[in-house]
């Protein structure tokens, strides 16, 4: 059966010293948007340091390519995870796409002045926020994505009116 | 955009108008790019934002937001137990 533990697999990438930032699905449900979803969703660092320090916990975590119909359990490679598109993988802990860019050519850099911090006990997350998140989803197009954005925009007012 | 007929007795001090309301733009100026750009390629996703329920946003509210992504795990756990293909599947499978 598919494990799903987001807590643990953030706390796994925090603790090895990755540097990410937590966008799609998880990143709304942190900013209280009531939706749910089924995989964590980070975009890296594209440093060759970040990278060798992400595949080093994604190897601890069994991390390999889904969906692996024949068992091959292909681990991501340091090339993979420098280029510009999204690996999926599965874990022991769930699924985690690690997504090289966002709609728009949006890595690392560009995201990061669009996210807010949520920090609790010892874990220090980088979120996207809701305003980009609802952004990247719209410019993304599809019907699953815009299917969020109403719930988006929504809690992003609620959470505003709350201060 | 009619709204659906949820019983809300007074003493609740909620009304179902404010359970389901359109986006006040005033309120979020920082997203008037983003909303002429979902009006023009996506009315609907606009006029859908009145048909949220605030109420499940305040619920979120209450918790912790480490709490939220908890309660999300449970759920998506729940779902693939729900959906996982039945150990006796394997049989049903043709004879190699």
């Amino acid at each position: 059966m598919l494990s799903i533990e987001f807590r643990k697999l953030l706390e796994a990438l925090s603790q090895a010293g990755a540097e990410f930032i937590v966008v799609g699905g998880c990143a709304a449900v942190l900013q209280d948007v009531p939706i749910s979803t089924f995989d964590l969703d980070i975009v890296h660092k594209r440093t060759p340091e970040n990278i060798a320090r992400l595949l080093s916990v994604l190897a601890t975590l069994d991390a390999h390519f889904y969906p692996d119909f024949a068992r091959r359990k292909l681990p991501p490679r340091a090339s993979d995870l420098a280029g510009r598109g999204h690996i999926l993988l599965s874990t022991k802990l769930g699924r985690l796409d690690v997504l090289c860019e966002l709609t728009g050519e949006r890595g690392y850099a560009e995201l990061l002045p669009h996210t807010t911090e949520i920090s609790a006990d010892a874990l220090h997350l980088r979120v996207l926020d809701l305003p980009m998140l609802a952004r990247v989803k719209t410019e993304a197009g599809r019907p699953k994505d815009l299917l969020a954005v109403p719930i988006i925009i929504a809690a992003y007012e609620e959470r505003k009116k709350r201060g | 955009m009619q709204k659906p007929p949820i019983v809300l007795p007074v003493e609740l001090g909620v009304s179902v108008e404010d359970l389901f309301r359109p986006v006040d733009r005033e309120a979020v100026p920082e997203l008037a790019d983003l909303l002429d750009l979902l009006a023009e390629r996506h009315p609907l996703v606009v006029a859908a934002v009145a048909d949220v329920d605030r109420s499940l946003i305040w619920a979120m509210q209450e918790n912790a937001p480490l709490q939220n992504l908890d309660n999300c795990s449970h759920m998506a756990r729940d779902v693939a137990s729900i959906t996982a293909p039945a150990p006796s599947s394997q049989s049903d499978r043709p004879a190699a």
